[in-house]
């Protein structure tokens, strides 16, 4: 094992005995916390990006409802291996929070684990929580999508009109074809 | 200015011509709605890598998808397609151009 590899199993092994507590499950390989609910999942994602020497650590937020992914994939052209694991809303938190402070941390020594595991564990509590609170059923992911058309930070451009449009039509909502109308004309 | 918008980075794409994997520096949406794939290298002579030498050039013919989760929460997940696209080598010069 790589120094890398270890600071990244140290580290993600430490937040995991935190995390099991909420019901969320790590997945080593990818940096993701996944707790299933009735409706999909939610997602603690740790994205660890190679810098020099160690890595810098984005934590982020994903959000599933399978309703919405199975019907996307009716026609997304995703291969099959790949439809489980979209995303119906998702976002880092240095993105999501707008307060100017930097939400990303570097992992280049063993000494720093602790208080990096301590600062995930705070953004999980204070941020990721509520967040899965926030978006915890179809209105409310309607409101955020549906609300302001031009905002693409939760979806990412290439999925905004689909995602946003199977939402507003399960929830049954009145001007689905003015949004319909809209969202073509984006395209 | 416009600038691109929901960057991710150090995304692995799989071409779709040979399969061959590389990672980019960054995923983003263009002010034209097309996606962008850049790298961007600290010198004027800083070369690319085995595969991002091979990969580049396929994934302008054909296209790829994207391989990994590191892209998610900017809408780029496992399994996103990326048409015909030309990856974009920044190099420091380049910054100093009007």
């Amino acid at each position: 094992m790589t120094k890398g590899e270890f600071l990244k199993s140290e580290l993600l092994k430490g937040l995991n005995v935190k995390l099991k507590d909420f019901g969320f499950k790590l997945n080593k390989s990818s940096g993701e916390f996944t707790k299933k609910n009735k409706d999909g999942w939610y997602k603690y994602q740790i994205v660890f990006l190679n810098r020099n020497g160690g890595w810098e650590l984005k934590p982020s937020l994903l959000l599933r409802f399978d309703i919405v992914e199975d019907i996307f994939h009716k026609t997304s052209g995703f291969e099959e291996r790949y439809k489980k694991g979209t995303p119906t809303i998702g976002t880092s938190i240095e993105d999501y929070q707008t307060d100017n402070n930097n939400y990303r941390f570097y992992l280049t020594d063993e000494n720093q684990i602790d208080a990096i595991e301590q600062n995930l564990f705070l953004l999980f509590k204070k941020i990721a929580l509520p967040f899965y609170e926030k978006f915890n059923s179809l209105e409310k992911v309607d409101k955020a999508l549906n609300n302001d058309l031009e905002d693409t930070s939760l979806t990412g451009d290439i999925f905004k009109g689909s995602k946003s449009l199977i939402v507003a039509k399960l929830i049954g909502r009145d001007n689905y074809k003015e949004l319909e109308d809209f969202y073509l004309a984006t395209v | 200015m416009q600038v691109n918008i929901n960057v991710a980075e150090q995304v692995t794409i799989k071409t779709n011509g040979t399969g061959t994997r590389f990672r980019t520096d960054q995923l983003s949406t263009g002010p034209d709605k097309n996606i962008a794939v850049t790298e961007s290298k600290s010198s004027a002579t800083a070369p690319l890598t085995r595969s991002q030498k091979a990969g580049h050039p396929d994934l302008a013919k054909n296209g790829g998808v994207v391989v990994g989760n590191k892209g998610a929460a900017q809408g780029y997940p496992a399994g996103t397609k990326i048409p015909p696209t030309n990856v974009d080598v920044i190099r420091p010069e380049d910054l100093n151009r009007p």
